[in-house]
């Protein structure tokens, strides 16, 4: 392996650890704050949270790069654009865990010991969850090429891409891949090993209700530590991706070409995100009674998750090349797309769904097998709705995130039929900065609503 | 009883999407359209395709590429598809790409009955790819950093210990800037042109992601000049961004152009709709079309009308290089030097 490699592997480690620690570090009181206490602009802010997650992270580093330019030092510019995504991860993970905490549980915290109580025995119980997002954060910045190459701080991901992009050796990139994998197994394995016990919480009562405080003292200094935090994250390079909206606003133009794609984009999505979470939940009840089966299957989709996507996405395409005819309404239409950024996504789905099955209580496993019921009804009346506000979250939280994978979108969805994301990604490079502005802010404000439509529709779940 | 029948609305729902998703996926197979796999802009590539499709009442199925992800996936695509293609043409912004292509067999031989290159100049002589408008290799100036006087488009400022860390190029291992790198090791040979890129490093030039990452770096006055492509330098201009073009090497060793190309490709699922596609492609309404966006790509064909501002190709002096050549020596050059120093410039 030659020294370069082995220098952006370095890189793309720095860059990875970066992201990692900083989502935990923000994102685990955030969620906690989100999920645990009402306070002013709340909703607003988790939905701007959320933004992280839909945001391509080569658009942040291009608003990054606008707004601070030659000033950042590289690994910052690049863990920086990166950041969002984890952000968001962490925070969300860190909320649906907390979400399956019972409301009787965090009564009697709160009458033990206050919010402190409350906030300590929360944060005990949704850290290992948002440890592993975070995690998961870590190693998609690791398989992530775009803001390493903007920053002139390019990482493994990068140095797989010239193999294949720019030098066509396919062998070169799969050693690559090879290397990346290993370290990505020797670091998830301990990581998942360590973790992977406490993703259980014991339940004690069925008690679901929400128990969120309502009047806490430090409702305006929360309020405004999570907005600071949220501005930093995602403000600051959105600021330099919308700064040309000032000079002109093409709105007209912009909506015709998001109209073009968003009916397909939708689907794509929407379609990612129940197949991560079906298959998530799946392996996640086979996996269920050891937990040396899950810390495997948890390194495993670590390193599924450390392939760069055009990697992957290239190796559908031979495979549909050879495929039959017959099978081209799969393999070479929008279920490939959905299904390639499901996968990709899976981790993400599974750690949602093992952290709600494990919440279980064993009790209703018992009574349930003493009883005989079978185990669809047992599935479909007591885990699945106790599942619901993971599984919902999970569904959202991979729709939202195949749309930001650009590269699989690019090599898989079918002649014609193409993403909002891509279109912006394709249109940039020369067209005037403000109708660009304009395009990612329309996509934004479509996304945004999509998110808010769909929380509508799954509130009585949540 | 009422959130039961919410419950299974909602249900519903979920399976009606789903299965609406699958049934757009499906296509049937037939003749009423071209799939043209593209690696010029979208922003400019779609009004032609729309105008095709008016015109002849077929469809274009565009799938753009993007050069800020760096992916050249469609190359990728279109080699990974060899044995089944679903690409009936690539109309590809430079030809080495379609060099790479013909050399792959992923790409058939086709000659246009009325080839916009009429000099053959640009075009394959063997009719695997045939050139149309161009684009032409720039030095950009921001002009509240470098005098008007002094922009000259010559390489050799960028070695110049005045501009020290002002100045900025792309990554030469991807897009135009890796065909220029190769063209510049054809024209000057090997020891020259290793002396030129050393100067750029010692120089501290800047490697940026992309031409695109040039333009905006002008722009906006982080680097006083940088080496880019007409069509990213003209949409500066038309920002009214403070900033000016020349022509790169103009008066030295000649600028480098970059003609689009048409590529037909071998086993192509609708040749007949491709070949339309193709000889509609070398009409001078297309390269008119093409010199009048905001692109200002250069039309080869003589007599073509330009705007103001927009030069005719035979009006440059062109850097006298073989593409086909480029294309070779540019995979080398990608394995072996040119990634090395590419390497020194992150370190």
């Amino acid at each position: 392996m030659s020294t370069a490699f082995l220098a952006a592997l370095l890189r793309g480690m720095t860059s990875a650890v970066a992201v990692a620690l900083v989502s935990f570090l923000i994102g685990l009181p955030t969620g906690l704050a989100i999920a645990l206490h009402e306070f002013p602009l709340r909703r607003l802010l988790a939905f701007a949270i959320g933004v992280g997650l839909v945001l391509p992270s080569f658009l942040m580093a291009i608003g990054l790069s606008m707004l601070a330019g030659g000033h950042l030092p590289g690994w910052i510019g690049t863990a920086w654009s990166l950041l969002p995504i984890g952000f968001a991860l962490v925070v969300f993970a860190t909320f649906a865990a907390t979400s399956n905490i019972t409301g009787s549980q965090i009564a009697a915290a709160r009458l033990a010991g206050g919010e402190r109580v409350v906030l300590q025995e929360s944060a005990r119980a949704a850290w290992p969850v948002a440890a592993l997002a975070a995690t998961f954060a870590g190693i998609l910045a690791l398989s992530d090429a775009g803001p390493g190459l903007v920053f002139g701080y390019p990482g493994a991901a990068a140095e797989i891409l010239t193999s294949f992009s720019a030098q066509y050796d396919f062998r070169q990139a799969s050693r690559q891949c090879l290397v990346l994998t290993g370290v990505v197994a020797a670091l998830a394995l301990p990581c998942a090993a360590m973790l992977a016990p406490r993703l259980a919480h014991g339940l004690l009562a069925r008690d679901t209700s929400s128990a969120r405080a309502t009047g806490t003292k430090w409702k305006g200094a929360e309020a405004s530590v999570v907005l600071s935090v949220v501005f930093v994250v995602l403000g600051l390079p959105l600021t330099g991706l919308l700064f040309p909206l000032l000079r002109d606003f093409p709105i007209m133009r912009a909506l015709a070409d998001t109209g073009r794609t968003a009916s397909y984009t939708l689907i794509y999505a929407l379609s990612a995100g129940v197949i991560a979470t079906a298959l998530g939940f799946a392996l996640a009840i086979c996996a269920r009674h050891s937990q040396r089966v899950q810390a495997l299957l948890l390194t495993g989709l670590l390193i599924l998750l450390a392939l760069p996507p055009a990697f992957t996405a290239l190796g559908w395409v031979q495979l549909a090349t050879i495929a039959p005819e017959e099978l081209d309404w799969l393999m070479r239409g929008g279920p490939l797309l959905a299904l390639h950024s499901g996968l990709r996504s899976l981790p993400v789905a599974t750690l949602f769904a093992l952290r709600a099955v494990n919440s279980a209580s064993p009790g209703w496993y018992a009574a349930a097998e003493l009883h005989g019921v079978r185990p669809v009804s047992f599935m479909r009346k007591v885990l699945i709705p106790w599942a619901a506000p993971a599984l919902w979250t999970s569904a959202g939280a991979v729709a939202l995130l195949s749309l930001t994978d650009i590269t699989s979108a690019l090599l898989l969805h079918p002649p014609g039929r193409g993403t909002i994301s891509l279109t912006i990604l394709s249109v940039m490079a020369n067209a005037p900065e403000a109708y660009v502005a304009t395009l990612c802010l329309v996509y934004l404000v479509a996304s945004l609503c999509v998110v808010a439509l769909g929380t509508r529709i799954v509130r009585p779940w949540l | 009883m009422i959130s039961r029948v919410g419950e299974r609305l909602r249900l519903r729902l979920l399976v009606s999407l789903l299965a609406v998703a699958t049934l757009l996926s499906c296509s049937a197979r037939d003749e009423s359209f071209v799939v043209v796999y593209t690696s010029v802009d979208e922003v400019f590539a779609r009004p032609i395709a729309e105008l095709f499709e008016k015109r002849t009442g077929i469809e274009v199925r565009l799938v753009p590429d993007t050069e800020e992800t760096k992916s050249t996936g469609l190359l990728n695509r279109l080699i990974a598809e060899k044995e089944r293609p679903q690409a009936d043409v690539f109309w590809s912004g430079d030809p080495v790409r379609a060099a790479v292509l013909k050399r792959r067999g992923v790409s058939a031989p086709y000659r246009p009955a009325n080839p916009a290159d009429t000099r053959s100049q640009y075009s394959d002589p063997e009719g695997h790819w045939s050139a149309l408008s161009a684009r032409a290799r720039v030095v950009l100036y921001n002009l509240q950093a470098v005098d008007a006087a002094e922009a000259t488009g010559d390489l050799e400022s960028f070695l110049d210990p005045k501009w020290m860390g002002r100045a900025c190029v792309a990554n030469p291992l991807f897009g135009t800037t890796s065909m220029h790198a190769a063209a510049l090791f054809e024209v000057l040979g090997d020891e020259q042109a290793k002396t030129f890129f050393e100067g750029l490093r010692t120089n501290g030039v800047h490697m940026l992601s992309s031409n695109g990452e040039v333009k905006r770096q002008v722009a906006s006055g982080q680097c006083a000049f940088g080496l880019t492509d007409t069509d990213d330098a003209r949409v500066a201009i038309q920002e009214g961004k403070p900033v000016l073009m020349r022509y790169a090497d103009a008066g030295g060793r000649g600028t480098l152009i970059v003609p689009n190309v048409a590529v037909l490709i071998a086993g192509a699922p609708h040749p007949e709709v491709a070949r339309r596609f193709i000889d509609f492609l070398m009409t001078p309404d297309v390269e008119r079309a093409l010199a009048e966006s905001p692109a200002g790509q250069m039309p080869l064909r003589p007599g073509v009308t330009v705007p103001h501002g927009v030069d005719p190709v035979a009006d440059i002096a062109a850097m006298p290089v073989n593409y086909e050549k480029l294309a070779v020596h540019l995979e080398g050059l990608s394995r072996g030097w040119l990634k090395e120093w590419a390497d020194t410039m992150t370190r």
